[in-house]
């Protein structure tokens, strides 16, 4: 099977991150997951994946400034961020937009075909 | 009460009007029987007996008819008869010191005495040692009697009138001055029986003058308002509120004559540094155009509103933590289809099922989620240009799957030019535009789902048609409400949670449009929505282009 492209998932929600990894895999992704915002950085910075499916709320660091400090290194500054949250704020969504994330999925609002769509749809594009 | 302490008067008037009739009657026994004793040397005889005759018979008549000497009217009547029989007399004996001048004399000071005038005893006294005094030394010098005895006849008819007046006058005056003090006591026992009634009462009540000056308050308002005394106090001094974004209101302000009662429960008043949410109740009481008295009632609702917000803030809670479970659920289902694709159709035809209603569960607490910041009136505008011609395009598409599943055809037509593009909340867009898209879809079983883009010189209307099954005229003043389903609950065919067009109608009038449901003349239901070509909450304007400012120098 010839991989779409790699993706990495952090979510401090393993269920879900295993659960996105089955899916993304089942899709024809590579998938790689990390369960809190450091270890997302490390290997996001190691493994340099295509795109990044990033939690907000998450232990330690929090999600807006993984992706604030993704998109401020150079080495990881043209990987796509999907930021997926429970937050459905306006307040929330703008700010994720303003760091630089290509889109902004909330957590159950977005089936997850959605997401599947979602994360084809930008990789496509590149 | 009253009666019982006017009976009192009455029964003093007859005491002395009977005290009068029997001194009256003695002295003219004695006088009769003087008179005919030792007869005096020139006396027209028969005058005098017929004039004591017929004083006689009236003293008999009169002090044996309650009727009469109850009368207070005629309480003069007697006094006016003594009188002028007792000068008639005089002048006819024409005789000094006669038992008839002694007899007015004893008249005017039992009057005094019995009404309690000291001031006429005083007088009376003092003017029959003067006039004795004075007739004395005329009568040495002049030798004529008659004269001097009708001065002094005269005079003591004069001050037994006035004297007789002033003790009726005064008895009426205190009949009234009584009368008067009953009805003060009654009125005081009242109002201190209301007072006590709205003491008692938990609501604070406060009543202020045009100024906004108290003259009325309960022990309630002194304690809701951790004060001392209300009363003289100014309304400003003591009872300042403040609204939601801590700003001072007026509350002479915020009412005018249109909407004389005016409730409010939004107000919040400062007490030790801690805000308390007041309900108030304001009653102004208007004199023609002129507002004379306001009344305001008021309780502390904090602890309720407090509730009432942990309740719905629990439901908001709740339905954002069931968020990641159930798209964990949702994804493992979505899953598992995949996986079993090809192998035991039986199986996948259940997990469907499960899948289905996990999707329909994440729609109830997306909406319940909705519903909850349309109601706390937090539902946020972020602006922006939006073409609603691609914005619809890419709705259609995702509904392409279900559409083909139940054979209909779902279509857009655009009627405006295709760049063409308003400011306006996107996300919001979508959500109103995919909810109707998505009824009509549910509710129609064959045929078509068509929607189109027009416009007029002020909005952009979008209409979603369809030839589904319609909904009934006398359905179609409520479907708007919230949880509001057209359909029996337990004989329901689709799924639903009577909110989606509740969202619709609440979001589209949030950005300045209405939503109607059209008139159907032979299939199905139009629902047509106007959005505004230009988008006039000044205050999503102003917030939106601060967000802009800030991202713009943001990005230096």
């Amino acid at each position: 099977m010839s991989k779409k492209g790699r993706v990495l998932v952090v979510d401090d929600d393993s269920g879900l991150c295993q659960l996105y990894k089955l899916t993304l895999e089942q899709e024809g992704y590579e998938v790689f997951t990390a369960n809190q915002g450091e270890e997302g950085l490390s290997r996001a910075v190691k493994l340099k994946p295509e795109l990044i499916l990033l939690d907000i709320m998450m232990p330690m660091i929090h999600g807006l400034n993984v992706l604030d400090i993704l998109k401020a290194t150079p080495e990881t500054k043209d990987i796509k961020i999907i930021v997926s949250s429970a937050l459905s704020d306006d307040e929330t969504k703008n700010k994720a937009k303003e760091f630089g994330a290509s889109d902004y999925i909330v957590k159950s609002q977005a089936t997850m075909a959605e997401v599947i769509a979602r994360i084809g749809g930008i990789l496509e594009k590149k | 009460m009253i009666k019982r302490k006017h009976n009192d008067v009455f029964l003093e008037l007859e005491k002395a009007q009977k005290l009068c009739g029997i001194v009256a009657e003695l002295v003219l026994f004695i006088l009769i029987v003087g008179i005919f004793l030792i007869p005096p040397p020139e006396i027209p005889r028969l005058q005098i007996l017929g004039i004591f005759a017929f004083v006689l018979i009236f003293t008999v008549v009169y002090y044996n008819l309650p009727r009469l000497y109850l009368n207070p009217r005629l309480a003069l009547l007697p006094d006016f008869v003594y009188l002028t029989g007792s000068a008639f007399a005089v002048m006819g004996l024409g005789k000094y010191g006669s038992f008839l001048l002694i007899y007015l004399y004893l008249l005017i000071m039992i009057d005094a005495y019995i009404f309690n005038l000291r001031q006429l005893l005083i007088v009376t006294v003092v003017s029959i040692i003067l006039l004795n005094v004075v007739s004395f030394f005329s009568w040495r010098g002049s030798g004529g009697v008659p004269f001097i005895i009708l001065i002094q006849t005269y005079s003591l008819i004069a001050i037994a009138t006035v004297s007789r007046i002033f003790a009726s006058f005064s008895l009426s005056m205190r009949d009234q001055k009584l009368q008067l003090e009953n009805l003060n006591k009654k009125i005081i026992a009242d109002k201190k029986e209301s007072l006590d009634l709205i003491d008692s009462l938990g609501d604070g009540i406060i009543s202020c003058d045009k100024d906004g000056k108290i003259f009325l308050h309960n022990k309630s308002a002194i304690e809701l308002l951790d004060t001392k005394d209300l009363s003289g106090r100014y309304l400003t001094d003591v009872f300042s509120l403040y609204d939601e974004d801590r700003i001072a209101i007026d509350l002479y302000k915020i009412f005018d004559e249109k909407s004389p009662k005016l409730i409010r429960s939004d107000l919040f008043f400062k007490k030790k540094n801690n805000w308390y949410r007041f309900y108030i109740h304001l009653n102004p009481v208007y004199q023609g155009r002129e507002m004379i008295t306001l009344i305001i009632l008021f309780r502390d609702i904090t602890r309720e509103k407090m509730l009432e917000e942990r309740s719905t803030e629990f439901v908001a809670v709740a339905s954002h933590e069931m968020r990641t479970p159930l798209a964990q659920i949702e994804g493992y289902l979505f899953l598992a289809l995949k996986q079993l694709e090809g192998v035991e159709p039986n199986i996948i035809e259940n997990v469907k099922c499960a899948h289905n209603s996990a999707v329909h569960l994440i729609n109830l607490t997306n909406d319940i989620l909705t519903v909850y910041n349309i109601d706390g009136k937090r539902i946020n505008v972020a602006l922006k240009k939006v073409n609603f011609g691609v914005v619809i395009s890419t709705i259609i598409k995702s509904f392409e799957t279900k559409a083909k599943e139940k054979h209909i055809e779902v279509s857009f037509k655009n009627k405006i030019s295709k760049d063409e593009a308003i400011v306006t909340d996107e996300s919001k867009i979508v959500q109103i535009l995919t909810n109707l898209i998505q009824n009509a879809v549910k509710f129609t079983d064959k045929g078509w789902v068509r929607v189109t883009l027009s416009e007029d010189p002020r909005n952009l209307i979008v209409d979603v048609s369809d030839s589904g099954i319609g909904i009934e005229s006398s359905a179609r003043s409520h479907i708007f409400e919230k949880f509001y389903r057209m359909e029996n609950w337990e004989t329901r065919k689709t799924q639903g949670t009577g909110l989606g067009l509740y969202i619709v109608k609440n979001l589209t009038e949030r950005l300045g449009g209405k939503v109607e449901c059209v008139l159907n003349k032979k299939i199905g239901t139009t629902f047509r929505v106007h959005f505004p070509k230009e988008y006039k909450n000044e205050e999503d304007i102003k917030k939106a282009s601060e967000e802009e400012l800030k991202n713009f120098i943001g990005s230096f």
